[in-house]
């Protein structure tokens, strides 16, 4: 056991146990507590994989960014609605039929580790694999392409949810009407 | 592994010494702004007030309210004061001793890691306006996380024109790259980045202000719409601790200023004697802590000096105003020092 | 013990955790916290793949990572935008309410 294993080994049961916890809450706000603690894990996950920046960059987008929007949304529709709860009765947190999938998921998608190595190739010192300038350098050089699809993703992502939130609240429907 | 221990110990007592100070100065000073005389009973001009003060808290009742979610009412004021602290230990608060560099965890990603901790402090906020099952507190709990997010876009833009400039992620590093001068249009001025980079020094200091939610941009505790905002149920050591966080932040955010833009620890940025012996060392310590607090009174003076944005003027103004203008410096930035700097290193 | 395989089993059990979310819950908001999820259970193989090869395949990983990074950002914001506009419509967030195309 090094002290790499060990780390991994806190780092994945945060993650199995933080994402486990998530998708059985009832409450979205502990589920968004029990991601949030599940994203942490994957960034100290990155860091022991040598992708320091990766590492940062999870914990400042998930935890920083995506989860304080969650939240926000959450505590905006408990503001609307007047009542901290938003579970409906038939929201059950166990469910057979799809534990049995992910099962099938897991299963499958765990396949190909039975045939891959055991054992890390060492990391030759300062060539700067995963540090902020070699992945800059990567991006910036051999992925310029996708860098910039994605710049366009996030725009039209940023014009779609402008046009979709904030557009004004129609008409109270009639009685009876859908 | 000693002398990581006796830095952390340091900045640890610095930062939770520095906060009644604080306290203090921005009583005196506010009182001062109002031409009033602010705490004078408690010791020689008041100065034993914040002592009294923590007293007071200490032995108060701590009350929770009925129908609060108890578990994270009592984690929030911990999670709104830890993760300042933490940040605290990337930025160097001196040059060196010997060889020992004077910051807590020279990490290579520094200033990202900086960011990314002091950030995580909206959680105790949004926790604790979530859990305490009032109205008013939970619209400072939406407020701040609404706010948090859309500020640090403009903090992390301004950001990227000075690792452009610095050319290095690394605080230490940051600091180093802001010895010597430049000259302006013939007028030789310090290296450091507020020179080079005035735009952006405005533009993260209003996004400083914003996300340590002080005054002008308090709007998550704002007291005029919302009792206290987040913390609006809490009472005894928990309030404190949110109280407590809330300052420490601030001295984080100086820091990161003052690391960023105003030279760090460089007393004098032209001649940088540098031998790393213990005088050397020791004085470019106080260096980087009256320079800190400089900035903090700043932070105080605009307190009780501005009045109070409207929530949507807030939000114009963050991704409005802010956020275009630290693109265009992003942009400028590169014009300028894009030619200059060639190719990658 | 702390290897490519190991972080492909950690890997495969975020993506099941995932799918399991995004089948058996009704909460709109929990089912987008899931397909978060899923996506790092990705982002997670690519960046063990990274390691393992290193070099400039190894960082094609990393970018993978990181642009699934800014993807997931940009879903959850045009996801979560859809759940106030539907929340807006029909007062819930609950996806069995989602079945009809009447407005």
């Amino acid at each position: 056991m090094t002290a790499a294993d060990l780390s991994f080994l806190a780092a994945a049961a945060a993650m199995v146990g933080g994402a486990a916890l998530a998708v059985t809450r009832r409450s979205a706000v502990y589920a968004a507590l029990s991601v949030v603690v599940s994203f942490m894990g994957v960034g100290v996950a990155y860091f022991l994989l040598a992708a320091e920046f990766l590492g940062i960059a999870q914990v400042f987008i998930y935890a920083g960014a995506i989860i304080v929007l969650f939240l926000f949304v959450i505590m905006l529709l408990d503001l609307r609605r007047g009542v901290p709860d938003l579970v409906r009765g038939n929201d059950r947190p166990f469910h057979l039929p799809a534990l049995l999938l992910a099962l099938a998921v897991f299963l499958l998608a765990a396949l190909p580790a039975t045939v891959c190595p055991g054992e890390w190739p060492p990391l030759a010192p300062d060539d700067g694999f995963g540090s902020t300038g070699g992945l800059g350098r990567a991006v910036y050089s051999g992925h310029t392409l996708a860098f910039e699809v994605v710049g366009l993703v996030l725009l039209a992502a940023v014009v779609g949810s402008v046009a979709v939130a904030g557009a004004r609240p129609p008409r109270e429907a009639p009685p009876g009407g859908a | 592994m000693g002398a990581t221990l006796a830095k952390s110990l340091f900045v640890l007592l610095a930062l939770l010494h520095l906060v009644p100070v604080l306290v203090y100065l921005e009583r005196k000073l506010s009182a001062w702004i109002q031409d009033r005389r602010g705490p004078n009973r408690v010791g020689p001009w008041g100065v034993l007030q914040p002592v009294a003060d923590a007293v007071k808290l200490l032995f108060k009742e701590e009350v929770i309210p009925a129908g609060a979610d108890r578990g994270l009412y009592r984690w929030a004021p911990a999670l709104a004061f830890v993760p300042p602290m933490l940040a605290f230990a990337a930025i160097p608060f001196g040059n060196r001793i010997g060889t020992e560099s004077l910051v807590v965890s020279d990490i290579p990603v520094g200033v990202l890691f900086v960011l990314t901790i002091g950030s995580l402090s909206v959680y105790g906020i949004a926790f604790g306006g979530w859990a305490s099952n009032n109205k008013w507190a939970l619209l400072g709990g939406v407020r701040s996380s609404a706010q948090m997010v859309s500020y640090e876009v403009a903090l992390g833009l301004a950001l990227v024109s000075v690792l452009m400039v610095s050319g290095n992620v690394g605080m230490q590093e940051i600091v180093r790259r802001q010895t010597g001068s430049f000259s302006l249009a013939g007028v030789p001025l310090p290296a450091w980045n507020v020179f080079q980079q005035p735009v952006a020094f405005v533009v993260f200091m209003a996004a400083a202000f914003a996300e340590n939610n002080r005054l002008p941009f308090d709007l998550p505790e704002c007291e005029t719409e919302l009792v206290a905002g987040y913390h609006t149920e809490y009472s005894s050591m928990r309030f404190a601790l949110f109280f407590m966080g809330e300052y420490v932040a601030m001295i984080t955010m100086s820091g990161l200023a003052v690391t960023l833009f105003l030279g760090g620890w460089h007393l004098d940025p032209f001649t940088d004697p540098d031998s790393g012996t213990w005088a050397q060392g020791a004085i470019s310590v106080l260096v980087f802590g009256a320079k800190t607090l400089a900035v903090l009174l700043v932070y105080i003076w605009v307190r009780w000096t501005l009045p109070r944005f409207r929530y949507d003027q807030l939000m114009g103004l963050g991704w409005k105003g802010l956020v275009p203008l630290a693109l265009a410096n992003v942009a400028a930035t590169a014009l300028i020092w894009g030619p200059e700097a060639g190719t990658m290193p | 013990m702390f290897s490519l395989r190991a972080c492909l089993v950690v890997s495969a059990a975020l993506l099941a955790t995932g799918v399991y979310g995004v089948v058996a819950r009704r909460n709109i908001i929990i089912v987008l916290l899931s397909v978060e999820v899923m996506l790092n259970g990705a982002a997670l193989a690519f960046a063990a793949f990274g390691r393992q090869w290193l070099g400039a395949a190894g960082h094609a990983g990393q970018v993978v990572v990181l642009l699934t990074m800014a993807v997931a950002a940009a879903e959850a914001g045009v996801g979560l935008a859809l759940l106030l506009a539907f929340e807006r419509h029909r007062r819930c967030v609950d996806s069995d309410d989602a079945r009809t195309l009447r407005g």
